[in-house]
């Protein structure tokens, strides 16, 4: 019988697809199962939904590169999100400041900033637009 | 339709509840004189900034317009009251502060895990039926109902993923934790076709061995099948079956006091507020049809 600890670290571990294969042969039934890839698709339905009505011009870019989804499954997996729209949107924003794609650096940037002034931040931000609109 | 005995026929009839979080007055203003409860997600109607979690006040504000005509009772997502660590304590902020503004008739929450380690999961684990799990989370439902001193319920959830080894089944587990610990039970007739349809859970026979004693509060809901699963999205109106399903139970349970058409804010605009208010009459034209 799995204990409470390995049996839910085991099922993070499965649903954010890291870790080394499990040892424990429920946790094994799991890896294969389409039950797994269901539920991981009902995580991400979720993230995207929000994600996009909340950050409506990096999810706007991110669809035209046809990286939206990878994206946000990228984020999911490697870090703890927020149940909190607000705080999922800010980190999902911070996560990509360090994207390959400087178009995609910038506006997640602006975003952000401009997420920030419109919760009545002080704060001063500057942008690097490092790209010329065609 | 179950024989639900004499006693049955004379009881008061259930209280009509449904789910608002928030934001669209217009469809509150015709919720009000519809249902006798308003049931309220602490973790919908919150905002979060950098310091912790905190209610609305506008969505309060909403409330508190219609408190002269409907009771209200809540119903948590965040809770994570089967984590094997520690259950979420900024949960229980904002019930605090919902408390502090709304008297609830009685709380409930899901039975399983949204947080392992302190790490969100972003969907809900179930709970492995084992002694392990019961003894923590009644542990938990004690502080609950020693905290609070209001009646406290917990809902089963969908087991999505293959079921864990474990010492009970699914009804007994249900009851062994309401026996220890005095808490009541929320049947969702809804998760239960989901575990019929996604794991062939029989469900006369669970409803034959669940202590339907401390069942107070029923949910109906109507939901979506993707790639051959049943999901519990609450997305939409309740299915005859569901309906049928869950008239059964209201016969079956002496002690409920409320049963509640679940739906999802984000379902509103696709379902359109005529067909929830048809669905809110449907509904109870059902129960009283089901108890006379």
């Amino acid at each position: 019988m799995i204990g409470l600890e390995a049996y839910q670290r085991g099922l993070l571990d499965l649903l954010k697809q890291r870790g080394p294969a499990p040892a424990d042969a429920y946790l094994r039934r799991v890896a294969d199962s389409r039950e797994l890839a269901m539920l991981r698709g009902i995580a991400m339905w979720w993230r995207v939904f929000q994600l996009e009505a909340q950050c409506r011009f990096i999810a706007r870019l991110l669809r035209r590169l046809g990286c939206f989804d990878e994206s946000v499954l990228s984020y999911f997996n490697r870090n703890n999100t927020s149940p909190f729209v607000e705080e999922l949107s800010r980190d999902f924003l911070r996560f990509l400041f360090t994207h390959p794609d400087p178009l995609v650096r910038s506006t997640s940037h602006f975003e952000y900033a401009l997420s920030q002034v419109l919760t009545g931040s002080a704060e001063r931000f500057e942008i690097l637009w490092d790209h010329l609109l065609s | 339709m179950a024989s639900a005995g004499a006693t049955t026929r004379q009881r008061c009839l259930p209280a009509l509840a449904t789910t608002y979080d928030g934001d669209d007055p217009r469809l509150l203003d015709r919720l009000a004189p519809l249902v006798d409860f308003l049931e309220i997600t602490p973790d919908a109607i919150a905002t979060s900034d950098v310091q912790r979690a905190h209610l609305r006040p506008a969505v309060l504000n909403e409330y508190a317009a219609v408190s002269s005509n409907v009771r209200f009772i809540a119903h948590g997502v965040g809770l994570s009251i089967g984590s094997f660590d520690r259950w979420e304590e900024s949960y229980l902020h904002l019930l605090d502060e919902l408390l502090a503004h709304v008297p609830l008739a009685w709380h409930s929450e899901h039975l399983a895990c949204t947080t392992v380690a302190g790490e969100n999961v972003g969907t809900m684990f179930a709970l492995p039926r084992t002694e392990e799990a019961l003894d923590l989370v009644c542990e938990r439902v004690r502080v609950l109902l020693e905290r609070y001193r209001t009646p406290f319920l917990l809902e089963h959830v969908i087991q999505l993923l293959p079921d864990a080894p474990c010492e009970f089944t699914p009804a007994g587990f249900l009851n062994a934790i309401t026996s220890r610990t005095g808490c009541g039970l929320l049947v969702d007739a809804y998760n239960l076709e989901c575990d019929a349809h996604n794991q062939g859970l029989a469900i006369q026979s669970f409803l034959d061995e669940l202590d339907f004693a401390p069942v107070r509060e029923l949910h109906l809901a109507g939901g979506t099948c993707y790639n051959g699963f049943r999901l519990d999205i609450h997305s939409g109106l309740i299915d005859t079956s569901t309906l049928a399903l869950g008239m059964e139970i209201m016969c079956r349970a002496p002690n409920l006091r409320a049963v509640t058409f679940e739906l999802l804010k984000e379902a509103i605009p696709l379902l359109g507020h005529d067909s929830i208010c048809a669905e809110l009459l449907r509904l109870r034209s059902a129960i009283q049809g089901a108890i006379q």
